[in-house]
This record gives C-alpha cells, structure tokens and sequence, in this order.
C-alpha cells in the first residue's frame, strides 16, 4: 500500500513538473496547414534522354551524346516568338562565359530558314563556337521527343547528360553571377 | 482445433467468392492490370481501381451503376465519352423539383443534367455567391449534383488531347488526335486566315477542302479550351528536376509546359490503350498497358509507388464487408443459442461454429485494419470513420481474449457482445460519406508522433467504454431474466475490470492529447470541446468507480452509470464535432445531430426501462 502511494506521489509529480516545464516553454509560431502530396521521389536518369541527331544551320549533322562531359542546355524557340527574343541575348551572354564547359544547342520550330538567319543576322553579338543552332521543322525533337507545345522552353542537362533542370517559359537570369555559378557546379 | 478448421473454411469461402467476382469482371480486356496503374488523387498516389471506385461513388452515390463496376464506367468514361455521356449515372430520386424531370426518374444521363444546369446558370452563379449555411435542403443537393457534373465534365475530358477525332485531313482515313493538330497548328491557322480573306466568313461558300481545314483549326480550338484547368486525371509522373516527380494530368502536362521525353512516352502508351479499347485490340491493349507499368518502373521510385500495390491487394477482397458480415452471423448464431429452439438441442458444436465464424470476422476485420495503416504510412486513426474501425476492433479483439479465458455460456456471451458491439460500429461507419477514400491528413494530424499514442489511446479507451456499456445493459437484462446469481456477479466482475481499462487509456490518452496539443497549438489544455469530452468521460469513470469501491454507490447504481457511459462517450466521440467550434477543425462533421439525439433518447428509455424493471423484479 504505502509503494502504491509512493509511486502515485510520484506520478502525480512528475506530471506536474511536465506540464510546468511545458507551460512555460516558448509556443510554437505557427499551426501547419494542409499539406497534400503533389511529388513523389524520381528515379535518376543517366542520361536522361536517348541519343537524337541534330540538323544544325550549316546543314552538318551532331549528335546529343557528343556533348557528354559538358552541360547542355536544349533551348526551344522560335522566330516569331516575342519572349523567345528577348531572352535569346541573355542566353548568348551565358554561353559566351561559360564556353569551356557548357553546350548550348538552341532548337527552332521556324519552317523559314531565312526568317532564323535575317534574326541571326540582326544579333548585336555574334554566337559563340558553344552556341549551336538546330533546326526541327517537321517538329519532330520539340514535340514527338520533349512534348515542347509552347515556346519558349529550356532544358539544362547536367554533363552526365541527367537532367537537372527544365525552364518553362522565358528565364532572364541567365547571364547573372549566380546561375553561371550554379551551371560551372554541375 | 475445430474452430480453426471450420475458420479456414469460412475464410476460403468468402476469398472464393470474391476471387470468382474479380475473374468474371476481367474476362474482357484484362481490367486488374490496368486498373492497378498509379494515380495520383486527393494527395496520396493510389491504383486507378480505387480511384475509379471513389469517383463514382461521388457521382452516383452507388459502387457500379447501370451494369458496369467502377473500373469498367472509368475505362469506357475516358476512352469513349460520347457512349458515357448517355449513360444514367446521376442520382437525381432524392431532389425534388427539378424541372423536366420526371418525380419516378431515379437516374439521369450527363446530356441530361447539362441541359438543366444550363437552364439553371443564373440560379447556380447566384448560389455560389451566396454561404452555403444559407442554402436550403433542396439547394444543397442540387448543388452537391451540380458538383458531380462538373467532376465528371473533368473525366470525360481528361484523355481528349489523345482520343483520335472524326478528321481526316491527308485523306488518308487515318484518324487524328489533337496532338497531331496541334503539331500542323501554325500552318493550319494560317491556310484558315487565307480561306477567310478569300471567302469570307461564311462556311457555305468553302470548298470541302477549305471546310475540312476551318473544321480541324475550330476543333483544336474548342477541344484545347476545354482542357484548361483539367487536373483531375494525374497519371502521368513528369519529371523536371533532379529530385522530384510531380504527378500530372495529360492536359496540364501539354499546355503547361510539364511534358518531357519520359512523359511524353508515357502519354504515347495510353494513346494506344485508347486505340485497343476503341477497336477492341486485346494484343495492343495488353502490351500497351505493360510498356506503361514498365515505364513507371523505370522513372519512379520503387519506394514510392509501393503502397500502391499494396493498395491493389487491398481493394481485391471487400475486407470490411466480410467482417461486418462474418460479425452478424455471430449474432444470428448467438441469438439461434438463446432461442428455446437453441436451449433444446445439443449447442457445442453451434458454439465451435460461432467461435470459428468470429475468429473470422476478427481475422478479415484485422487484415483490413493492417492495410490500411501500410497503404497510409500512418496509425488507423487520423480520421472519425478511422476511428471508428479501430475501436470497433479493439471491441472484437478484447472481446475475443475474454472469450479464451472463458467457456460455454461465457464464452458464447464474451462473442454476442463483440460481434454486437464490432458490426454496430462498423455499421455507422457506412453512414459516414467521403471518407472511406484514406484522404492525406491534416498536417497538424500527419506529422506528430504523438498521434500514434494520443489516439490510439483515446480509442481504445472508447473501445472499454462501449464494452463496459455493453456489459452494463447485459447485467440490466440478465437481472430481468432472473438469470443465476453467479452469472450476474460475472457480468458484473467484468464490467467492473472494463471500466478499470477504460479509465486507464482514457486518461493516459487526454494526457498525452495534452503534450501533443502543446507540441502543435502551443498549449497544454485549452477547454476545447473534445478536450471537455475526453475530460467528461474520464470524470465519469473515475466517479462510478471511486464510488462503488468507496461503497457509496451500490452494485446496481455502478451499473446503472456504467450503461450511461455509451451516451457520454457518444457525445464526446461525435456530439462536440458537431459544435465546429475549437482547434479539433478536421473533425468537424454536419448531418449526424438527429441520429446522435435519436441515439441518446434511444439508450436513456432502454437503460430507464430496465433499470426500473430490474428494481421492480428484486423487489
């Protein structure tokens, strides 16, 4: 009898220190709210897409996996495409500081060879040798392969060829510091 | 020995039945593995066979409508809409006063519904401007199937982008789908603005040619249109990043920029199950739906999508049901014991049967329980209609170790009360809509480790409590039946150790639903109203025991207070969610008043009138 009252006693102490030392902790800030599950874990890709030929300007044929070993940005534009303009410059700025170690192969749905080379022609700066111009008139990489429907959309592979990252939209922070940093660290 | 023979057959049987079920349903176009593809659905990723069995119970309120079970109506709902828009699958029996219905229609078809919603626009905007609190009973429910129809408006046309469409434009007879439009959209836009600088804009002066043309830039318009905001059908895994997969539907997927080459792929093979179906090709709709199951393997974590097997198990055997079921043989059996009939006969081998037949109930009751906590990844209680299942297994599982430890009569006794209080329960849970989905919890509810000890003690608390309530009525009846004195007294010894568990997981439990309050609202105790509640029953308890070991209450008055515990666990268990008042928000339930207070004045003229009846019979 007297253990059993001991061992309440103490029960009933310790519940009391508990909730002293909880009362006079600092409360939380904030409830959580609802949370639902929109991802789940991915599995690693190396590389993340199979090997595609690429139809450059000059009519010579390069290949996706020649590029391994660098990171590759697949960026999708077009012409006729106003935010593909405005971001195109910055897109060239990059590759002119990242030329030791980023590709960038720039795929254009235009049908008119002359529209992309008059656009080519009215750049303030030249391209780069790491800057590449791939045409794709009958759609068959933006749609069939990267289910590109709308312009303009980028892809930054990491030098394994996994993906890193993809764009949607226009990006106009290609030429800063800190993303340039971000791509040598790939 | 016998029980566990006669168990396995019951179980065989039951397995049998619904295995042959399941075969007779896939005959066709191999359903099970198709339907067992990942989808991701009100946060959680889940077979489409659960997720088809929700949607139409959202929809129609039934489990299969008009000859087809869930998967079938989902399968012929995305791959051939135009055959589900005539099919009747809108509960419309219990709403009166829609116009151009017939009173004696029970179901209606969507082409239907969608000319009253029409002719109802004004009403509807207008209602969706106004607080629900202030709709009408018959509002309500029209608005609840307005909901239905815009859910299924979602599914009809959450494939559309891959169905092939009725153009041919290289006359060629090969059929189009929008995503081949949409490749030739520049050119076609264009040969359309030419038509109409030459012609005008009236159709009736174009060439078939030139009105083939108009017709695919028109249809690729509207069908684009009605994609927008399409994400009900997310069963595509995208990945845009080096981490994550985020799970979308085809629709968001191509016009929001989330296609990649994976993806894309992935699309390719439901375009060829939309093909099979169409032309019944059971060779491409087999391979199609394995290059699918192949593919997610390949992009997916195999972690992730594991409950979702998992899942696919589950949903093959009604689990519930057969408990529930198995639960209510118990009591035909138990009650064919008690009948005079039962009192004549030799009853041994009809108490083996009932041992078996709830050792049964108890197995399904408890696989299902299992299930459910590997699917969730959490405890079996974050939600009421969790909780429950839960207690009503505690009811049948405590009721099951005391039936061990007794014989005959006691034991056929310890079995009625578990399978009675186990099938009332699980019976109210079916009153409980919507839930019977596993949603994602709460945040407040998914993360704590609290939880698990917190409520699992509160309901197993609540388990005792119904038991010792139970017991309590038993004592009441038996002291009318002049029942012998050494049956009472056992009546009572057991309600009395009950009680004594009850209490004790009842307030282990409030006190640990006290650290966890602290550890997610910043407070120990707030007199919230399932505080109060779990607080009455503990006072309740601790009153009537603390009374009768001090001798102030006598044996009949304990159990008298002990029969009320059921009406005081039933307030704190479901009456204070009604209040919608507190921090308990994610329990806050409406529609149960009338059944709660039907309940309660229900037990207080039942308990009333035994107790008098009892006190008028010893005396």
């Amino acid at each position: 009898m007297k253990i059993n009252l001991f061992l309440l006693t103490l029960f009933i102490a310790a519940a009391g220190i508990w909730t002293y030392w909880q009362h006079h902790r600092e409360p939380p800030l904030f409830t959580p709210t609802i949370q639902n599950q929109e991802t789940t874990r991915g599995v690693a890709h190396e590389p993340y897409v199979d090997n595609i030929s690429f139809e450059l300007l000059n009519s010579k044929i390069v290949e996706l996996y020649d590029y391994k070993g660098r990171v590759v940005i697949l960026h999708f534009w077009a012409t006729w495409c106003a935010p593909c303009l405005v971001e195109f410059p910055e897109i060239i700025k990059m590759a002119q500081q990242t030329k030791e170690y980023v590709t960038v192969i720039a795929i254009t749905t235009d049908k008119n060879k002359t529209d992309i080379e008059r656009f080519l022609k009215g750049l303030k700066t030249p391209l780069p040798d790491n800057f590449l111009i791939v045409r794709d008139t009958d759609k068959t990489i933006s749609q069939n392969i990267f289910q590109t429907f709308r312009l303009p959309e980028t892809y930054i592979l990491k030098p394994d060829l996994s993906l890193h990252e993809k764009k949607i939209g226009a990006f106009e922070g290609w030429a800063e510091a800190e993303f340039i940093q971000k791509l040598t660290n790939l | 020995m016998k029980q566990i023979i006669v168990t396995f057959f019951v179980l065989v049987f039951f397995f049998l039945q619904s295995g042959l079920v399941q075969a007779k349903e896939d005959k066709a176009l191999s359903l099970s593995h198709w339907s067992s593809l990942p989808i991701l659905y009100e946060g959680r990723l889940k077979p489409i066979d659960s997720f088809s069995s929700i949607l139409l119970e959202k929809i129609s309120g039934r489990r299969s409508i008009d000859g087809l079970n869930a998967n079938r109506w989902l399968l012929e709902t995305i791959f051939d809409p135009a055959r589900a828009m005539e099919r009747p699958i809108f509960y419309v029996a219990a709403i009166k006063n829609i116009q151009g219905i017939d009173e004696k229609t029970r179901f209606i078809n969507y082409l239907e519904l969608a000319t009253i919603v029409d002719s109802k626009s004004a009403q509807i905007r207008q209602l969706l401007d106004t607080d629900e609190q202030n709709w009408s009973q018959d509002q309500e429910q029209f608005m609840t199937l307005y909901q239905s129809y815009i859910l299924f408006t979602q599914l009809l046309r959450s494939l559309t982008a891959i169905l092939p469409l009725p153009i041919d434009l290289d006359n060629e007879n090969t059929s189009m789908t929008y995503l081949d439009l949409k490749k030739n959209q520049q050119d076609n836009d264009l040969a359309v603005k030419n038509i109409i600088d030459k012609k005008g804009m009236d159709p009736a002066t174009y060439s078939p040619e030139e009105l083939k043309q108009s017709a695919a830039s028109f249809q690729l318009d509207v069908i684009e249109q009605a994609g927008i905001n399409n994400v009900l059908f997310r069963i595509i895994p995208t990945q845009l990043n080096d981490n994550w997969v985020e799970w979308v539907s085809p629709w968001d997927m191509l016009l929001n920029g989330k296609g990649t080459p994976k993806s894309g792929a992935y699309l390719s093979h439901w375009t060829d199950m939309a093909r099979a179906y169409q032309n019944k090709d059971q060779d491409l709709w087999r391979q199609s739906v394995q290059a699918a199951h192949n593919d997610i393997k390949t992009y997916v974590d195999q972690g992730e999508i594991k409950s979702v097997k998992v899942e696919t198990y589950f949903n093959l055997l009604p689990f519930k049901e057969m408990a529930a079921w198995l639960y209510g043989l118990c009591l035909i059996i138990g009650a064919s014991l008690f009948s005079p009939l039962g009192q004549k006969i030799k009853i041994e081998p009809l108490q083996h049967v009932l041992t078996a037949v709830f050792i049964g109930g108890l197995i399904s009751h408890t696989i299902f329980i299992i299930f459910r906590v590997i699917i969730l990844e959490r405890p079996p209680v974050g939600t009421l209609y969790e909780s429950l299942l839960f207690v009503s297994l505690i009811c049948a599982g405590v009721m099951f170790i005391m039936a061990l430890k007794q014989k005959h009569e006691g034991r056929v006794q310890s079995i009625i009360i578990g399978a009675l209080s186990s099938v009332s329960l699980l019976f109210i849970s079916y009153g409980l809509k919507d839930t019977n989905s596993m949603p994602t919890l709460v945040a407040v509810l998914n993360t704590n480790f609290w939880l698990a000890v917190h409520v699992l003690c509160i309901t197993i608390g609540y388990g005792f409590c119904v038991l010792a309530g139970c017991f309590a009525h038993l004592y009441l009846f038996q002291k009318i039946k002049n029942t012998n004195t050494t049956t009472i007294q056992k009546t009572f010894n057991n309600t009395i150790m009950i009680a004594i568990f009850a209490l004790l997981f009842t307030t282990v439990g409030t006190i640990l639903g006290g650290i966890w309050a602290d550890q997610s609202w910043g407070r120990f105790w707030g007199w919230d109203p399932k505080e109060n509640g779990a607080l009455l029953i503990v006072l309740w308890l601790i009153w009537l025991i603390h009374s009768r070991i001090s001798g102030h209450l006598r044996e009949f008055g304990f159990i008298v207070g002990m029969a009320f515990i059921n009406i005081i666990v039933t307030l704190a268990w479901f009456g204070v969610n009604l209040l919608s008042v507190g921090l308990h928000s994610y329990g806050f339930i409406e529609g149960i008043a009338a059944s709660i207070a039907l309940f309660c004045t229900f037990e207080i003229v039942v308990i009333t009138t035994l107790a008098v009846t009892a006190r008028k019979k010893a005396a």
